[in-house]
């Protein structure tokens, strides 16, 4: 097995290097405290192996909660979402490595803190970050539905006429919140609705395109792990 | 003493109604649920109360009620919860935004009103509500709610009364609405011909050579839809002899020089490039990355050579190309869109 130094991976497959903290430049978790599910030694396996990189996005964030359209405890949420998202993914062994936090500020984002399905869009359209993570937008409500991505989503962040990323609300419940952040960037890497509720992926079983999940969408197949594996936004082993 | 209210779990709740407000079921899912009467008189109960329950996903209960029961008390119920500083931002701001679909007095003026909310979700959903069902009497309100508001939700407020006037012609009362309260503004710009001399001394400021093309001195123009003239010289050839097919591999019929200002220098921005079609030809105005900038058609109209072309660059203002060729003379017409920028935005990193 490899060398899973602290040290030698952050080095090598984050770009950090001592004085280090495991959980802010290693987890890539900036906000309050938090239970992490992943053992360390499981997180550094999976993020030195084939992984992906998260951009989320806080639209109407203002620096020090003030004024803006998240509160710390949203923050907190957001962060616990993707503590829970790599724990769904480790199942298929796809690692998300790197976290790379940015904002909005409110007096940009204007009216994209509401959004239905086609301001999902043009939110997409209009922002981006400047870095190789998949983009995801939280807002704070998306008025019919959950979330917004598109099923195998584009490695260009210009690309006009499709979502660029995902876009998420934050939902009441950590677990929640990151069975929909693991099923939006799901679909972002290739994933369709399944048809088995206890999936991540959801239950589509009439086929009519809307997938229902609950707390109980928990699994990922070895097939979908492959999927996943095989979008442009995977990184290569480091 | 509040009359006890039925739990998410319990056995008031029809499999529907759980199914419409449940907050174990979420995501990935239009929720546009229809329930009958009477589990829309119990949502309605429960949405009253104000009561958190963790089985019950407030947000989704309100679009449940909203798609299925448009009524005065519905408008009451949901524009309460928008004004309700305990529920969440986002319930609050689904609440503003479904009152669009109630009865339309109803709505109007409960949006009126939460339009000046101070949360700034329910003015922003508020707005976004009016823009989609507002008559003229809600013209007043908006105009004093923007005094209050940041640029950005001016211009959503801007939205909704350029809509209400766009519906109702009386009360746009001589105003063009998308010009004057949304900002948008565009300009015609006609080709202007260069005199020979002209023309050379602009060809002299190209430094590059410019893709093979023999410039026709006697028929380049002047073409501005910015502050930054641009000169468009023509191929000999093609000027000679505009046939639209002129084999399979296509042709550079041209290209268009950019002056930098205050100076004689001009680079070669674009290459016009013609493509044959079966109905006629295609023409590429292509970038020095590659990137295509206009694409549109040539066609053949009462003996001229009809020209129409589109910007199709992200991230800029749109123009128009529109034109003809005709007994060896080009006119052209440029339909520029002002600010009217879609500009992709970097957001800004969190530091750790």
């Amino acid at each position: 097995m490899a060398n899973l130094s602290v040290k030698g991976i952050a080095a090598s497959c984050l770009g950090v290097s001592p004085p280090l903290s495991v959980r802010r430049d290693v987890y890539g978790y900036i906000w309050g405290d938090l239970d992490r599910v992943l053992t360390l030694k499981s997180h550094l396996q999976l993020i030195s192996g084939t992984s992906m990189n998260l951009s989320p996005i806080l639209v109407g964030h203002e620096p020090g909660f003030v004024g803006g359209a998240f509160t710390a405890a949203d923050a907190q949420r957001i962060q616990a979402a993707i503590d829970v998202m790599r724990e769904l993914y480790a199942q298929v062994g796809v690692g998300v490595r790197r976290i790379y936090w940015s904002y909005i500020p409110s007096a940009q984002a204007g009216g994209y803190t509401v959004v239905d399905a086609a301001e999902a869009t043009d939110l997409t359209e209009d922002f981006s970050a400047d870095n190789d993570g998949i983009d995801v937008f939280w807002v704070t409500s998306v008025t019919d539905a959950g979330g917004w991505s598109k099923v195998d989503g584009s490695c260009d962040k210009d690309k006009k006429g499709e979502r660029t990323g995902a876009v998420l609300e934050i939902l009441g419940s950590d677990l929640l919140a990151g069975i929909l952040l693991a099923h939006e960037v799901g679909h972002y890497l290739g994933l369709q609705h399944a048809s088995d509720i206890t999936n991540v992926m959801g239950d589509d079983s009439d086929g009519d395109g809307i997938g229902s999940i609950d707390s109980t969408s928990l699994n990922l197949t070895v097939s979908q792990g492959n999927t996943m594996k095989s979008h442009c936004s995977i990184r290569n082993p480091c | 003493m509040a009359a006890k209210q039925p739990r998410g779990d319990e056995p008031q709740f029809s499999p529907e109604l759980k199914n419409a407000i449940s907050a174990n079921r979420f995501g990935c899912f239009v929720d546009r649920p229809s329930l009958k009467a009477a589990d829309v008189a119990v949502l309605k109960r429960l949405l009253k109360s104000g009561r958190s329950d963790p089985a019950i996903d407030r947000k989704r209960a309100v679009v449940a009620l909203a798609e299925s029961d448009s009524s005065q008390e519905s408008t009451d119920i949901l524009a309460g919860i928008a004004g309700d500083g305990r529920e969440t931002a986002r319930v609050r701001a689904t609440a503003a935004r479904s009152i669009a679909l109630m009865p339309r007095e109803a709505a109007e003026a409960a949006l009126e009103s939460l339009v000046q909310s101070n949360d700034r979700n329910v003015r922003i959903a508020s707005a976004k509500a009016l823009a989609r069902i507002a008559t003229p009497a809600a013209l007043a309100s908006l105009d004093r709610a923007k005094r209050h508001l940041d640029p950005v939700l001016q211009r959503q407020l801007a939205l909704a009364q350029s809509a209400i006037r766009l519906r109702n012609p009386d009360a746009a009362a001589g105003k063009n609405p998308i010009l004057e309260e949304l900002g948008m503004k565009w300009t015609v710009f006609e080709a202007v011909a260069l005199d020979a001399e002209e023309a050379r001394k602009r060809l002299a400021g190209i430094s590059d050579p410019p893709f093979g093309v023999e410039p026709d001195l006697e028929r380049a123009y002047e073409m501005n839809c910015d502050a930054r003239p641009h000169t468009l010289f023509l191929d000999k050839s093609v000027v000679k002899k505009p046939e639209l097919k002129r084999g399979s591999q296509g042709l550079i019929a041209g290209f268009v020089a950019l002056q930098e200002p205050e100076t004689a220098y001009l680079t070669v921005r674009f290459l016009v490039t013609v493509l044959p079609a079966p109905d006629g030809a295609q023409v590429a105005v292509v970038k020095m990355d590659g990137e295509i900038a206009y694409a549109g058609s040539l066609s053949e109209r009462d003996g001229a050579i009809a020209v129409s072309a589109k910007e199709v660059r992200p991230g800029s203002a749109a123009t128009d190309v529109e034109g003809e060729f005709r007994n060896g003379k080009l006119t052209l017409r440029l339909r520029c869109w002002r600010d009217f920028p879609r500009r992709k935005t970097v957001t800004r990193p969190i530091p750790r």
